[in-house]
């Protein structure tokens, strides 16, 4: 059965993940968020997704590498967007993701108080990944760079859990259809299964939000159409997380979100992060 | 009554001894003259920090006798308060001062045993996934808290050792009273091997006599490579494995 095999130390797992880093991705972020640019969202949710993965993978002797994850940024270019030691890595070991972030904020966080209130908890929160807009959307030289780093890790891990691909984007891609390089991505294999792509959207649109939907019909226009049909459908424990979670799935469920917000992005990055076999 | 409990133990595979993330309380074979006998496992969840810690302090409450299931609380606050104690002791790293906001989680099992002039009986308490088996001849009496394969998951309750508040409140105990015969057998099982023993029963097979067979000199080595076996059979999921084999004789 695919999608099933052990994520552990000796058969780690991997993420990637493409960050559109165009010059449109300093528009503000979908409805009720206009303060804050797509760029900035998006920076805050790759920081607060890697934040999750290192907490994820520590135990009380330190950090396990259940995982390697690589954040490949496309815009001007296509690189690395890992900032600080971390700057031009591609798939980083875990630990190493935990024992370098490029800086640390301090932030503060709502707690219970223990007597029914909530207090002001003075929490770090480490950065790597910088907000930056600028140039166009080469989306299928991004896939394609993320093919050639997925094939090196599958030839060195053919057993693994299969890689988990996350592309975040508001939309047009600015160097051809992306259609092909996405299912060339899609059809690498583990011996577990099949490279999974994931897509999110973001869009200036006033539009409600839409995630994990099962077709394209209430998709508003052909960007999200196209990075729908170019997303992996959900394997079948990443369906029961989402439907844990209240989303309504079916077996055509895809792992594309629309508009969504910054938590949501948070919330869908998570699920795809949840795997039930860690060791 | 003569008392004779072995606990087993392993890792999961490719972890190393020191992984280990179960508990169990006493911490050796016991074989004993007694009128009245506690014993606990307990389960540390892999996806918490000192997760083992968690899991001694409750078995040894529970084994202890310290810690009343109908009324917790008041133990929990001091368990809880050692484990913070405890884990705060060095400077962290920030990965480590989130996961230990975040707190451990355990399952647990205990059982008690007594004979007295009311009787012979047994009680057994839990939260989680860790399983009580009482098994008479050829026959499986009762399976506690559990008592089918189908119920076990990934989403188990577990206790938590962080302060109870909103989000994290006071956990409820299951509880279960009954009575024991000599030449009875008790096996307590945390979740993998559990699992393994309710799919055997439920296929038609006598678990129990396998189990029965690791009370020998060579149990402990025998025990694992018979769970290495299934594993490498995919009969079990690869978890931390615990047994306790709990055998009552008259009084010689």
């Amino acid at each position: 059965m695919p999608y099933t095999a052990e994520v552990s130390r000796a058969n780690p797992s991997c993420f990637l993940f493409l960050i559109d880093q165009s010059g449109s991705m300093s528009d503000p972020f979908g409805a009720g968020e206009a303060s804050k640019t797509k760029a900035q969202g998006v920076a805050d949710a790759i920081n607060k997704l890697l934040q999750n993965l290192v907490i994820k993978c520590a135990k009380s002797e330190g950090v396990r590498d259940y995982y390697q994850v690589g954040v490949l940024g496309y815009g001007a270019q296509v690189a690395s967007a890992f900032g600080g030691q971390l700057s031009g890595r591609d798939l980083v070991p875990i630990s190493e993701i935990g024992a370098s972030p490029a800086r640390m904020d301090l932030r503060t966080k709502k707690v219970e108080d223990g007597a029914g209130g909530l207090v002001d908890q003075p929490i770090k929160f480490p950065i790597w990944f910088e907000p930056t807009a600028s140039g166009g959307t080469p989306m299928c030289q991004a896939l394609a760079r993320a093919k050639t780093l997925i094939e090196g890790w599958l030839s060195q891990h053919p057993t693994c859990f299969p890689p988990i691909v996350i592309n975040i984007t508001d939309g047009e891609s600015t160097d051809g259809d992306p259609n092909s390089a996405a299912s060339g991505l899609r059809e690498l294999t583990s011996q577990d299964g099949n490279v999974l792509l994931f897509n999110v959207h973001l869009s200036s649109q006033q539009a409600t939000p839409i995630t994990f939907p099962d077709s394209d019909v209430a998709l508003p226009d052909q960007f999200a159409k196209l990075l729908f049909s170019m997303s992996s459908p959900l394997p079948s424990y990443m369906r029961n997380a989402a439907q844990q979670e209240g989303f309504p799935v079916s077996e055509s469920t895809r792992g594309f979100a629309f508009n969504a917000d910054v938590v949501a992005v948070i919330q869908f990055l998570d699920i795809g992060t949840r795997p039930s076999n860690l060791r | 009554m003569e008392l004779y409990a072995q606990p087993f133990w392993a890792p999961k595979a490719g972890n190393s001894e020191v992984e280990y993330e179960d508990a169990f309380y006493p911490p050796h074979l016991i074989e004993t003259k007694t009128n009245s006998f506690r014993i606990a496992i307990a389960d540390g969840a892999t996806e918490t920090s000192f997760a083992k810690l968690w899991a001694q302090l409750l078995v040894k409450a529970v084994g202890k006798g310290r810690l009343d299931p109908m009324c917790p609380t008041p133990t929990l606050a001091q368990l809880r308060s050692c484990w913070q104690r405890v884990v705060s002791r060095k400077s962290l790293p920030w990965y480590a001062e989130e996961k230990v906001r975040l707190g451990a989680f355990s399952a647990i099992l205990g059982l008690s045993l007594s004979e007295d002039l009311t009787g012979r009986n047994w009680k057994a308490c839990a939260i989680g996934d860790c399983c009580l088996f009482h098994v008479r001849g050829n026959n499986l009496l009762r399976s506690f808290p559990l008592a089918h394969s189908s119920e076990f998951n990934n989403r188990p309750h577990l206790i938590s050792s962080i302060p109870e508040c909103a989000a994290n409140p006071s956990p409820t105990f299951s509880t279960v009273t009954d009575e024991w015969c000599f030449e009875d057998h008790f096996f307590m099982m945390s979740d993998a091997l559990a699992s393994w023993f309710l799919q055997r029963y439920e296929s038609g097979d006598s678990p129990w006599e396998l189990i029965q067979n690791l009370n020998t000199v060579d149990g402990p080595r025998d025990f694992q490579s018979w769970i290495a076996d299934l594993r490498g059979s995919m009969l079990l999921k690869n978890d931390d494995v615990t047994l306790v084999s709990i055998s009552i004789a008259q009084d010689s």
